[in-house]
């Protein structure tokens, strides 16, 4: 086994490459999958904007509303509206978290290999470097 | 040579001269008369210029037969001499030339008996054994020292490498910890689960009606509730994710360590096991070494020692008797034995002591 750095250093290099060229398709699809969340985020709210109104008019053409009128129906389901949209709008968040945390963690196992790649890359660089030296010297000792 | 074979010899020499023998006990010998034999003195002169009647040896007033000189020529040369002449007496020309020669050659022997004893006795002939076995001795040295250089070079090299390949290592781990350290893998520390903002009660609403908001405030308060429960349990998903990571980080902390630690250990390990063949193979090499040496001088001394029996036996073959020289003890170590394994040599005993004590030996037969 001879000790040839150039080979190290494509190795180095093709998991350097890799490692890159995967993160920012990664990174790319996490920023895309932000901008979709973001953008589904803004059209539920909108469409909690829009329906908050209809709702409020609903109980009032119903006669639930209106000058000295309090009716808890129109109370509780005002409430179940919020409740409705701060669990939705909860949901969507922690699912977006979730996503995010997935490929914060993903891009942190996929760091850890890399570098378990390059520290076994030098493991083997160092290895190698020893039986080459022990070779050297059983070559000057004329015994190979 | 043995007293029979000299005696054949000389029998043959004579015989070879074709001298008749003229004794004594010859009923024709008159020492009153000296005996002219000219046509014997003819042939001899024929055939060894170099003693006849006008050569120089003759006009010293040599005569044969070893006579008191009284004549001069061949006459009186050829006469048998006179009664003291000592051992010749009565001896022919051919005699006494063969006689003469015998003598050369038995001196001649006597030389070579000498030089030979000397060069045995005096252990000149283990002088350059004595060259091989320093040069061994000193290879071994060399060798040996090599060896040595070999192995510190290995443990300096073991131990830069051991260096270097733990200051490599270390390194590349301080790095891992560094980084480790300047990025805890903990995402889920920054992150809070937040409740998101209730929702409008519409209260300006219901009051402009004169409508109570109280249960709509309640209805708020509830989802609040609800919400804030989901944020505390995803709260509690972060804590507990942030918490697994932080263990996470603190394990491959943990981790990091231990693997440096191994490492190390294990280089240590190595290091130690080359360690332990540099000095196997240091032992190996210098028994080895050992071995060679010992190899060696056993050839050497085993060299030695059949030069030194042939040596004896040509000696004893020539009459002589071989007196064994000092052998070195070379089961002693190099530096036991001060002196160079050569055998003492009496000053004494030049050549020509040496030379004379074998004539003398000689004349006892």
């Amino acid at each position: 086994m001879s000790y040839n750095p150039a080979a190290y250093e494509a190795r180095r290099r093709a998991y350097t490459q890799q490692y890159a060229a995967t993160g920012a398709m990664n990174s790319y699809a996490n920023f895309l999958s932000q901008q979709r969340g973001a953008r589904e985020r803004q059209n539920m709210l909108r469409q909690y904007d829009e329906a908050q109104p209809k709702v409020v008019s609903a109980y009032s053409r119903r006669g639930m509303l209106g000058p000295n009128v309090r009716s808890g129906v129109f109370a509780r389901g005002l409430q179940e509206l919020a409740k409705q949209r701060a669990r939705n709008l909860s949901e969507f968040d922690q699912g977006q978290m979730e996503q995010q945390r997935a490929y914060e963690l993903g891009e942190a196992q996929r760091l850890e290999a890399f570098r378990n790649q390059l520290a076994d890359m030098e493991m083997d660089k160092a290895s190698t470097i020893a039986d080459a030296a022990r070779q050297l010297y059983q070559r000057r000792m004329g015994m190979v | 040579m043995s007293i029979a074979d000299r005696e054949e010899r000389k029998q043959n020499l004579v015989k070879k001269a074709g001298v008749t023998t003229f004794r004594v006990d010859n009923p024709q010998y008159n020492p009153a008369k000296p005996v002219v034999l000219p046509p014997l003195i003819k042939r001899i002169t024929s055939q060894l210029p170099s003693i006849a009647p006008g050569a120089p040896e003759m006009k010293a007033g040599a005569s044969f037969g070893g006579g008191s000189g009284s004549g001069s020529g061949a006459s009186s040369g050829a006469s048998s001499g006179g009664s003291s002449s000592g051992g010749s007496g009565g001896m022919t020309a051919a005699e006494a030339l063969a006689l003469a020669k015998f003598n050369y050659e038995k001196e001649q022997d006597a030389k070579k008996l000498a030089g030979l004893s000397n060069f045995y006795t005096s252990g000149q002939y283990g002088t350059g054994f004595d060259k091989l076995l320093n040069m061994i001795t000193e290879q071994g040295k060399v060798s040996d020292a090599a060896v040595q250089n070999a192995y510190t070079s290995a443990l300096k090299n073991l131990s830069e490498g051991y260096d270097t390949a733990k200051g490599l290592g270390d390194k590349g781990y301080s790095a891992l910890n560094a980084y480790l350290a300047a990025n805890p893998n903990n995402p889920y520390a920054g992150m809070t689960a937040l409740v998101g903002t209730p929702a409008d009660a519409l209260s300006n609403y219901l009051s402009a009606y004169g409508v109570s908001d109280l249960p709509v405030q309640g209805q708020i308060q509830a989802d609040q509730l609800q919400a804030q429960q989901g944020a505390a349990n995803f709260q509690n998903l972060i804590n507990t994710l942030g918490a697994i990571a932080q263990q996470g980080a603190a394990s491959r902390g943990a981790e990091s360590e231990m693997a440096q630690l191994l490492f190390n250990t294990g280089l240590g390990q190595e290091r130690a096991g080359y360690t332990s063949q540099a000095e196997n193979a240091r032992a190996q090499a210098l028994a080895a070494l050992q071995q060679a040496m010992f190899q060696s001088r056993f050839n050497v001394e085993q060299d030695r020692m059949n030069l030194a029996n042939q040596l004896a036996q040509a000696i004893a073959a020539a009459g002589g008797t071989a007196t064994p020289p000092t052998i070195p003890d070379e089961t002693k170590k190099p530096d036991e034995t001060k002196k160079p394994d050569v055998p003492p040599t009496n000053p004494n005993l030049t050549p020509r002591v040496l030379a004379e004590l074998a004539a003398r030996r000689r004349a006892e037969f």
